[in-house]
């Protein structure tokens, strides 16, 4: 799936953006579409004491805003924001078509990819909303990173440019409240330091399977 | 009143706006999606044999279950884009949840009809978009 989705930008210019850019705005039209070769883009709303609350991450072999680009709303509803030095590779919607038309192969990778992604969109907002103790949220946001970001079976470690406030807003919770529950998964393979998440997939989903996940 | 189960198929008429209204309920099996393919050909067929516009109403809020990705449904939605290239019509319009506005979407780009097929969330949408000269 991802082989294909890649080739669909194959030819196109390598654009490359310094951290904290904002590529698409809230309201924006779904005009164009992004590959991410390098780096991470951070999905966020601006809720009203003027914090930004991070609901979703897109990283390498990621498209996006593709499932906004195929419905009937076309308008974005969040920010899109680098986290880091972001390599991307860009399509309007004309080229886009042009890929698409006539591939009924292409089309279905692409129908795929947008439900899936939705899916995962729709269960991280409501994991964040849900009355869960700030331990599940954890938890729950971990498993969602090790989902996401941790697909090679042989992958060592996910790094991830993120800082304790982006991590917190992305559990749905406090910055403290993510501290104190940082500190016993250490132990399971998880930190955050020095505006890093590491997670080691191997040990976590090892403690995830031994029923340790508190 | 009690409510319908779901029997799997599609009903097609025409709706009194002038546009074919064709409506999907309960689970989308390869047979309820050939026969729909039927339906929309013939309905279409219908309205160019008597000289009228041919705008078409997909209303799928009532579809429960979509298996139109799974292996077992690969013929169908070969038939679904052949059918969507194929059909000759003037705009259509499908509302519904947003996985169906995608796979309808994603049809449309392949047969190089995105701006003959629009999705919408709503029914009014939908209407409003249809109907606009």
């Amino acid at each position: 799936m991802r082989a294909i989705l890649k080739s669909l930008f194959a030819g196109t210019k390598i654009t490359n953006l310094p951290k904290s850019i904002i590529i698409i705005h809230e309201g924006d039209p779904a005009d164009k579409l992004h590959y991410i070769i390098s780096g991470y883009i951070k999905v966020y709303a601006v809720v009203s004491s003027g914090e930004q609350r991070i609901i979703f991450l897109y990283g390498p072999g990621d498209i996006f805003p593709l499932t906004t680009y195929l419905s009937g709303s076309n308008i974005a509803m969040f920010y899109y924001e680098t986290m880091s030095t972001t390599q991307l590779q860009i399509l309007n919607s004309k080229q886009f078509e042009s890929k698409v038309e006539g591939n009924i192969e292409v089309a279905e990778v692409i129908m795929r990819y947008a439900i899936k992604t939705h899916g995962l969109f729709i269960k991280r907002m409501t994991e964040m909303v849900s009355s869960a103790s700030p331990t599940t949220k954890v938890i729950d946001t971990l498993i969602y990173l090790v989902k996401k970001f941790g697909g090679d079976k042989n992958q060592t470690n996910i790094e991830m440019p993120i800082n304790t406030r982006e991590f917190a807003g992305l559990c749905g919770l406090g910055r403290e409240d993510v501290l104190s529950q940082l500190k016993p998964l250490r132990a399971l393979g998880v930190a955050l330091k020095a505006n890093k998440l590491t997670i080691n997939p191997v040990e976590f989903k090892k403690a995830k399977t031994k029923n340790l996940t508190l | 009143m009690t409510k319908q189960p779901y029997s799997g198929k599609s009903s097609i008429f025409i709706n009194p706006r002038g546009f074919i209204e064709q409506r999907f309920i309960g689970l989308v099996s390869p047979e309820s999606t050939i026969d729909a393919i039927k339906q929309i050909t013939t309905y279409t067929k219908k309205q160019q044999a008597q000289g009228k516009p041919v705008l078409i109403l997909e209303d799928l809020t009532e579809v429960a279950k979509s298996e139109f990705l799974s292996p077992k449904m690969a013929e169908v939605r070969h038939a679904v884009a052949r059918a969507t290239k194929e059909l000759n019509f003037d705009k259509a319009a499908a509302y519904g949840p947003l996985s169906f506005q995608v796979i309808v979407a994603s049809l449309a780009l392949m047969a190089g009809k995105r701006n003959q097929i629009m999705v919408f969330g709503s029914r009014t949408d939908a209407i409003k978009w249809l109907l606009k000269k």
